[in-house]
Formats: structure tokens, sequence, C-alpha cells
């Protein structure tokens, strides 16, 4: 029989899918891999404890044999000797009881002085030494991971791989104000995760992604991950990170990067989302800014981090002759985008000197080594000034310097992933927006593009989706039931409704039909999700007016309505004796 | 030979040995109960609980549980005997000694059960 403690799980109900070669539901692996803390301590503190009281046991036993004084004949008993011995042991004592004791005593409380003190210094030693012990730190550094993993309380993002891109994309969920975990297998990347000067701390461990164990102590079986992201720069890592995803978690969103044909197509067999290619993504970008240049700009902007400015066009991206300088798979890629894009590629080896760029209209450095770009991009601007330039980063050490010799285009292969896997998991709704930007014709684009600038200025806006149902709209759904309602009138300012908020509607989302865009006379029903983009601020006005009746009342209509309950009263009097009519009367539900 | 089951079985049985002697004799008979053969039986076992710490098997764990009560057993049996011969004015009497020596009698049959453990552990031992 099934256990039905299964069926109730917290978070949102796993989605079947169809795609998931799982046959049968196994638990998410958890166990650490190492002992546990504990355990550790009490098998390395076994001997120091038996000294301790092998020590004490003996003294005792010897006190209570040590003959008395003229005094007080009697020895003393066991329970007396115990006693002096505890005190004795613990803290070097503190007088003789309970009587004067005779000299056998005396020497033998000596004895016991210096027995138990160096008992003691020998355990202390011991528990210093494990607690410097590598094995115990690591355990204690994983029981604290796990258990704060355990403790998430909110939706998180498993990221596996804090490179480059995962750091990127860390900073950007950072900036939307979501929670992620973070896994490397390096040990410093994980440290630079703690002093990488976040907002909150972030659980990061430093194991690999291979291991299901880890990704199960990581949180893949905790009912508040969304997704993964496998973003390490070893393709077969992760292969095996989406393999465990889908067999174990086949309900969680999983993007992986891929730089490898083969593995991308092993990674589609196991139904990974999306496998990012960042070197066959750039020629397809570069395509489209050639052919689509408004188009291009649009998304890569929506796709940029907040508060970024517009992206300047492209300039002096023409057709022609293209000469791409580049080795490894990243060469091969990008001629194939550009050829199919109808370009006459000339691919080229860095290893054979300066490239010959006369009669070209474009250039591509595209080696995997920074320096070795630079030069060939510097040859080529003397060459011939009026070339486009596109020369690719590999790493940020020498951003000054390419920042001031200003190509026309600079391709970061993890920026690239970053931005895409960011926008993915921002929402389905914003993805799909973005998506249809990409394939809408340029005009639309442009039209779309000037009319969010428009609206929100030129700045990266950020996009929040807005559902209407009694729990997050709950004005504005008491004002529908009798009233029409529209996308333009949410748009308004609720100080003064003749001015627009800095707000854009991206896309409309009813009964699971998306609709782009939609025109401001557009009346909303129940049940409707809105994706918006805008001002943060703006956003936050838009979000309060759904609560307030007043509110949505006053932008709908222009109608001013009393806010407390008395005056409510008498105005709905005053305007139902000037035969005026209002919702306000009918009881809430 | 493992030396960590020769020092292990060495506390175990002497626990179990020095228990047996003390509550050996007539129980009301305080002349027949030696408190240093008490006294040896509450160190012995303390030592014996300790060596099972750390041991993750179940087997282990089982071997913890009857050592702790053993010695919890023990030790209420020497706070009696602290009671009668040095609090109670009445002294030692029959009466208490009776009961000290029963609640001793009682870690016995923890210590017994331990001995069975060990015997088990050791007859169900295969080298794999």
């Amino acid at each position: 029989m099934a256990n039905l403690l299964q069926l109730l799980r917290r978070g949102k109900p796993a989605r079947i899918r169809p795609d998931s070669l799982r046959r049968i539901r196994v638990e998410v692996p958890a166990e650490p891999p190492t002992t546990d803390a504990a355990f550790l301590v009490l098998r390395r503190m076994r001997t120091p404890l038996v000294v301790v009281v092998s020590v004490f046991a003996a003294m005792t036993f010897g006190l209570s044999l040590m003959p008395g004084s003229v005094e007080n004949p009697e020895r003393l008993s066991v329970f007396d000797s115990f006693y002096v011995i505890s005190y004795t042991g613990l803290t070097i004592g503190y007088g003789e009881v309970p009587h004067a004791f005779s000299y056998a005593q005396r020497i033998w409380v000596t004895l016991t002085i210096y027995a138990s003190v160096i008992a003691w210094s020998y355990s202390l030693a011991a528990l210093l030494g494990l607690a410097s012990d590598h094995t115990f730190r690591q355990s204690i550094a994983l029981q604290r991971f796990s258990r704060r993993v355990r403790r998430l309380q909110s939706p998180f993002v498993l990221v596996v791989g804090y490179g480059q891109a995962g750091e990127a994309v860390c900073r950007s969920l950072e900036d939307q104000g979501r929670d992620f975990v973070v896994l490397d297998v390096d040990q410093t990347r994980i440290q630079q995760l703690a002093l990488g000067g976040y907002s909150s701390d972030h659980p990061g461990y430093a194991a690999s992604g291979r291991d299901p164990r880890v990704l199960g102590l990581a949180g893949l079986g905790h009912d508040m991950c969304e997704a993964v992201l496998a973003l390490t720069d070893d393709d077969e890592t992760n292969l095996s990170v989406v393999m465990s995803v889908n067999l174990l978690r086949p309900e969680l969103m999983v993007i992986a990067r891929c730089s490898d044909r083969e593995k991308a197509q092993q990674m589609h067999d196991f139904a990974a989302d999306v496998v990012i290619n960042p070197f066959d993504r750039y020629g397809a970008y570069l395509v489209m800014a050639l052919r689509r240049p408004s188009g291009f700009r649009l998304a890569s902007w929506l796709m940029s981090p907040r508060g970024s400015e517009l992206p300047d066009r492209l300039e002096h991206l023409t057709d022609g002759h293209w000469v791409v300088c580049a080795d490894g798979s990243f060469g091969f890629e990008v001629v194939r985008d550009l050829e199919s894009a109808g370009l006459d590629v000339l691919l080229v080896d860095p290893a054979d000197g300066r490239p010959d760029v006369s009669g070209a209209v474009g250039f591509i450095a595209g080696a995997e080594s920074d320096i070795v770009n630079m030069a060939n991009a510097a040859h080529a601007r003397i060459e011939n000034d009026e070339l486009f330039i596109a020369v690719r980063q590999n790493s940020t050490v020498n951003e000054a310097p390419l920042r001031a010799f200003d190509p026309d285009s600079v391709f970061v292969p993890t920026e690239l992933l970053a931005r895409e896997a960011v926008a993915r998991i921002t929402s389905p709704n914003y993805w799909s927006f973005i998506d249809h930007v990409l394939h809408e014709d340029d005009e639309w684009d442009s039209q779309i593009m000037d009319e969010i600038v428009a609206a929100v200025g030129d700045e990266t806006p950020v996009s929040t989706k807005v559902d209407l149902d009694y729990t997050h709209a709950p004005a504005a759904l008491r004002f529908m039931q009798t009233e029409k309602l529209t996308v333009g009138d949410l748009l308004r300012d609720p100080d003064d409704r003749s001015v627009r908020l800095a707000v854009y509607p991206a896309v409309l989302v009813r009964l699971g039909r998306r609709t782009f865009t939609p025109p401001p006379r557009t009346p909303l029903q129940e049940g409707d999700a809105l994706l918006l983009l805008g001002r943060e601020d703006d956003l936050a006005v838009l979000q309060s007016t759904l609560f307030h009746d007043s509110a949505v009342e006053y932008v709908a209509t222009g109608r001013d309505v009393a806010t407390a309950w008395v005056f409510r009263q008498l105005q709905e009097w005053r305007w139902r004796r000037r035969g005026s009519r209002s919702r306000l009367s009918r009881p809430d539900r | 030979m493992n030396l960590e089951k020769v020092v292990f079985g060495f506390f175990v049985l002497l626990a179990a040995t020095l228990n047996f002697g003390y509550v050996l004799g007539d129980i009301d008979n305080p002349r027949l109960h030696n408190v240093y053969e008490l006294y040896a039986a509450v160190v012995v076992n303390i030592i014996a609980t300790i060596l099972k710490f750390g041991d993750r098997t179940q087997i282990g764990a089982v071997h913890l549980a009857t050592s702790l009560v053993a010695t919890i057993q023990l030790i209420i049996a020497a706070l009696v005997w602290i009671w009668a011969r040095h609090i109670d004015p009445a002294g030692l009497t029959g009466e208490h000694m009776a009961s000290v020596v029963s609640i001793a009698a009682g870690a016995l049959l923890a210590n017994i059960v331990s001995i069975v453990l060990l015997v088990v552990e050791t007859v169900s031992y295969r080298r794999r």
C-alpha cells in the first residue's frame, strides 16, 4: 500500500510529467556520507573518559583505606572519600572535611591532585584535538548545512556550481529576493559565497553535485525546492544532476549548462527543461541582432539585471564577409549560426597568426585566451576601422582594458547563461513574454519597446504577477461583480486617476491562455492573472489598489468614496437621494 | 583477535561478576555485603558504559541501554547505602541493607542481559 503521508505534501502539488523516465517512486536519499559529529565525539572521548573515571575511582578507594589521625582514628568511609576526591579532583580542594586529616591521608590527597590534573588535561587536550580535526569539522559543517536546508520555509532554487555563471545567477536571484542553496566542489568558492556580501546568509556546501545523496542533503527532496540549476563547467556533472532530478523529483524545473552537443542530447533524453549552450546561443543572438535589431534590443533589455539602461543599437552590423578567429567548439557553433543566416563566414585558427580581415564587415575574436582575443581585435581595428568587432571575454580579470577598447559586442558566456536561466526561473509568464518578443517580427518589437519605455522609463523594469482572486485582490473582485474593471483602470494612480502609473501590462493569462500586451480597454474577469512590468514603487501602489474598495472605485469611476464605515453610509444615502447607484451597500462575501 | 573486543568483554564480565559477588549472601545481613564490592561494581559499570559510546550498530545500542540501566541502579543502591550509613539516625539496619542489595540485584539482571548480548554477538560473529 502506498504511504498515505507521502500524499500530504506541504508544497505545491507535484506536476505529473509524462516525460520522466521514472518507473518507481524512490525517496530522495539524504543520509550524510560521513559520520555524525556526535558519534565522532563519543568515539574519540572513550579513552579520556575511562582514564578520568579510573583515576577518580582509584583515588577514592585509596583514600578510604588511609589510616586516620590520633584524634580521629577512624578511616574515612567510602562516601566521605568520594566527597573529598570529588572536590579535590575538580577544584584542587578547599580544606579537610569532615575533620583534620592524618599524614597518610594528606599524602594521598596530594597524589590525587596531581593524578586528577593529569587526567583532566589529557581529556581536555583530546577534546581540543578533536575540535581541530578535519573530519570532525567537516561533519559539523555538513550537519549545520543540512539542518539549515531542512529549515528553509520559503521556495528556493538549488544552484549546483558556483563559478562565474553560478555567482551571476545567485546575484540576480538575491536581487529578486529569492532563496537559494549552493553546492560546489571547491571549498574556496563556498567561502566566497559566505563573504560575497549577500543580504542574508545562504546555505552552501563544498561537495560534488554528482552524488545524489549530496543533492538530497542540499534540498532536492525538500518540498520548497522549486528548481535546480546545473551550472558547473563540467558537462558530465551537469548531466548527472539532470538525471537525478528527472528520476527522483521529476516535477522540478531543471536548467542545465552544456557545451557539448552529444551531452546536450543526453540531457534532453532526461527531459531537462532547458539546456543552455552559451556558444550556440551567442551565434543565434548575433544573427538576431543583425536581422531583427529591435527584437534583439528588447529581449536583451528584458533579460538584463534590474536597473540596467536600454542597450545601444549594435552599429555597423551588416551582411557580408565575416571572419571568426576561434578555437574549440565556440568557432564551430558560431559559424554554424552565421552561415545558416546566409552570411559568408571564414573560420581561422588563432594559432595561424593574425587573421586577415581585409574586405570583411565583421570580426569575432573567440579564442579561449582573452589576451589573444584582445590582440586579434586590436589588429583588426588597425586594419579596418569600419569593422564590426566582437570579443569573447572568458574571465573578469581583463574587464577594464576590454571596456576601454570598447568593441561593438562583448560575449561573456557565463553572463548570457545566467541571464537566460534567471529570466526562465523568474516566472513562466515572464519568460513566455521574452519568448514572444524573440519570435515576433521586428516592427512589433520596436513598437512594444517604445510603449514600454514610454510607460516605465529606460531602465530594466521589475516584473510582478497579479492574481485576480479573493486572496490577492479582494476589493477589485467586489467591484467587478457589478461593474466593469479594465486593465487600463488598474494602471491609474489612486491619488490622481489622470496619472498613469509606470507599469506596463505584458501578459494577461485567462483560463490558461496567454494574451500578450492586452490593450487598456480589456475588461478583467475573476481568475485572470496579469504579468506587469514596471517601477517597483508603482507596482506596490497598484497592488495596494487591489485591496481598497475606495481606491478601486476611484480609479475605475473617478468617484471619491469615504473609507470609514459611517461616512460611507452617509455618502451612500446622499447618492441614493440623487438617484445614482452604488455597490457599497452590497454585503461583502 | 580484536583488542577492542577483549577490553570490552573484560569490562562487561567484570561488571557482572562484581555485581554478582556483592549480591551474594543473606539479603539483610550487612556483614555479608562489603561496601567496597559495591563501590567496585559501580566504577566498573561506569567504565563499561563509556566503552559503548559511539558504537553505531544495533547491538551496540542495546548494550549501551543495558549498561546504563545497570549503572543507574547501582548508583541508586550506593545512594541508599550512603543515606543509611551517614544520615539515617537508626544507622545501617537490616531493612536498609535488604533494599540496597535488592536494587543491586536488579542491576545484576541488567548485567546478565549484557552478557547474553555479548555471547549472542560473539556467536553470530562472521568475518565477512
